[in-house]
């Protein structure tokens, strides 16, 4: 078998040699460019959700488990998380006329100190992360989440979590947001962007 | 006086060209047959492995799988260099350079920046392929073409096969680190393992030749300045599809009989997706070798 063999050393590179390396080089970073559009859509696209009885309308993340068979308005999970799946739950209660957020949150707390293990508030901040500027209060916390099939023999995980409470004509919403400690802050952005989009009316 | 001409019994025997270089095809069938008889050994006998082997070796095993393509490539391609007239430079850097770029720029931006996982695999299908062309499949073949640009290219490629020889050098560097990423942070079974080590090789080192084809063309050719973007989208491209494809055909299929994952159908596709490339590519870099040859003859024979 013959072979052709160009000699070694630094050869001067034609036009369009440089013309090639110059163009893949264009090429990838557009097309990088198109992947990051695609992560953004992917990641932060959402569906409508809309109760009229309740009178809220939310985006939420596409792809997340939508559920409202339970004690709440509507629930929706990111099902792809491996462990504790990031959650964001909308919440209605009834409160009186004398009731405060203060104790909302009391009550709450209580509820939860006898249910969740190892339940911990963090801070209450009195901040309005809702549109519009409705008066609301932020109350994190933790509590470590054990899978409730005891075959599966899986190590507790520790959850944080977010309320915020706002009272509108006579009821309080309770907007939560569960997480995975290790992704809170990743996932936190799925919750900031489901906020700019709530509406009540 | 008369003169005297031997006459010999046999006929003159004709000069053999001495092919000074390592034969890069052979290197590329000996590493991805031996992978993947270790693999499907490893898959049939995981069971008593398992039993046999205490539990804390486990890990061990996986990164001992997880190094067994960079281990391969060092007996075959790097010692087998170092045996032959005219071995290629810089084999190890390139490998080394493709393993630090994969660690620290290519595996952040797919999984913490791009955050595949989260999105593409509740994709449909042709979305599945075009997200993992214009994220994974752009980033690790970018980054690997320019590992090779700029440590390689063009000193050290003096026979078209190089771009190959370069081609595997960075992607053994890139697999290494994809699979102990892998084996170490996911505790996954050794069966499965098996699974994912001969798939992993199998992407990386089809799209490896496609990256050192068009690098080789650019070198030797002259081809239209387009032609290595091409290449280039066409190793994205076969990542592209490849992931998704296999994920289809490996994993559980709902059904009422139960549900049952089919990783014969994985071992499958792995095994075409490194065979169709060594077929394909002997071809074209053959080819591209005759039309060079062609050429010089015309113009040797215009002189």
């Amino acid at each position: 078998m013959t072979f052709i063999e160009l000699g070694s050393g630094s050869p001067d590179l034609s036009y369009r040699q440089r013309a090639s390396h110059v163009i893949a080089l264009a090429f990838a970073v557009f097309a990088l460019v198109i992947g990051y559009n695609l992560r953004n859509t992917g990641l932060f696209s959402t569906t409508r959700y809309e109760n009229v009885e309740a009178g809220i309308r939310a985006e939420y993340p596409r792809n997340w488990l939508f559920d409202n068979q339970g004690d709440y308005v509507f629930r929706v999970r990111n099902m792809t998380r491996v462990g504790f799946k990031t959650t964001i739950q909308v919440e209605l209660r009834p409160v009186g006329a004398a009731g405060s957020t203060r104790s909302i949150l009391d009550a709450i707390s209580l509820e939860r100190f006898q249910s969740l293990a190892a339940y911990q508030v963090i801070n209450v901040d009195a901040s309005t992360p809702l549109a519009d500027d409705i008066e609301s209060v932020t109350m994190a916390y933790t509590y470590a989440d054990t899978d409730r099939d005891p075959f599966l023999q899986s190590i507790p995980t520790v959850v944080r979590g977010v309320d915020i409470l706002a009272v509108r004509g006579g009821q309080v919403v309770i907007i939560t947001f569960l997480a995975d400690a290790t992704t809170f802050e990743s996932d936190y952005a799925f919750f900031e962007r489901f906020l700019s989009g709530l509406e009540f009316r | 006086m008369t003169s005297f001409t031997p006459r010999l019994l046999t006929p003159p025997r004709e000069k053999e060209d001495i092919y000074p270089y390592r034969r890069v095809w052979r290197s590329i069938i000996l590493e991805g047959g031996i992978l993947i008889a270790i693999a499907a050994g490893l898959f049939l006998t995981s069971g008593f492995i398992t039993d046999l082997i205490p539990v804390q070796f486990e890990p061990v095993l996986r990164i001992a799988l997880a190094l067994t393509p960079l281990v391969l490539w060092l007996i075959f391609s790097w010692w087998a260099e170092q045996r032959v007239m005219q071995p290629r430079a810089r084999l190890i850097a390139v490998a080394v350079i493709g393993a630090l770029a994969a660690n620290a720029v290519g595996e952040p931006l797919i999984n913490q920046f791009f955050q595949v996982e989260d999105w593409l695999p509740l994709s449909s299908a042709i979305d599945r392929i075009v997200g993992y062309t214009f994220t994974v499949g752009i980033t690790q073949e970018f980054l690997k073409y320019l590992v090779v640009r700029y440590v390689a290219w063009p000193d050290h490629f003096r026979i078209r096969l190089d771009g190959v020889a370069y081609g595997v050098a960075v992607s053994i560097g890139y697999v290494t680190v994809l699979n102990l990423h892998l084996l170490v942070n996911t505790p996954v079974a050794l069966d499965v393992a098996a699974q994912r080590v001969v798939a992993t090789y199998a992407i990386q080192i089809a799209t490896s030749v496609v990256i050192g084809y068009g690098l080789s063309e650019v070198r030797f050719s002259d081809p239209n300045p387009l032609f290595l973007a091409l290449m280039l989208a066409l190793a994205a491209l076969i990542t592209g599809i490849a992931i998704p494809i296999r994920a289809g055909l490996t994993n559980a299929a709902f059904s009422l009989e139960g549900v049952f994952p089919r990783p014969l159908f994985g071992f499958g596709f792995s095994a075409v997706l490194l065979v169709i490339p060594i077929f394909v590519g002997s071809f074209l870099f053959a080819s591209a070798e005759r039309r060079a040859q062609e050429a010089m003859s015309d113009m040797e024979d215009s002189i």
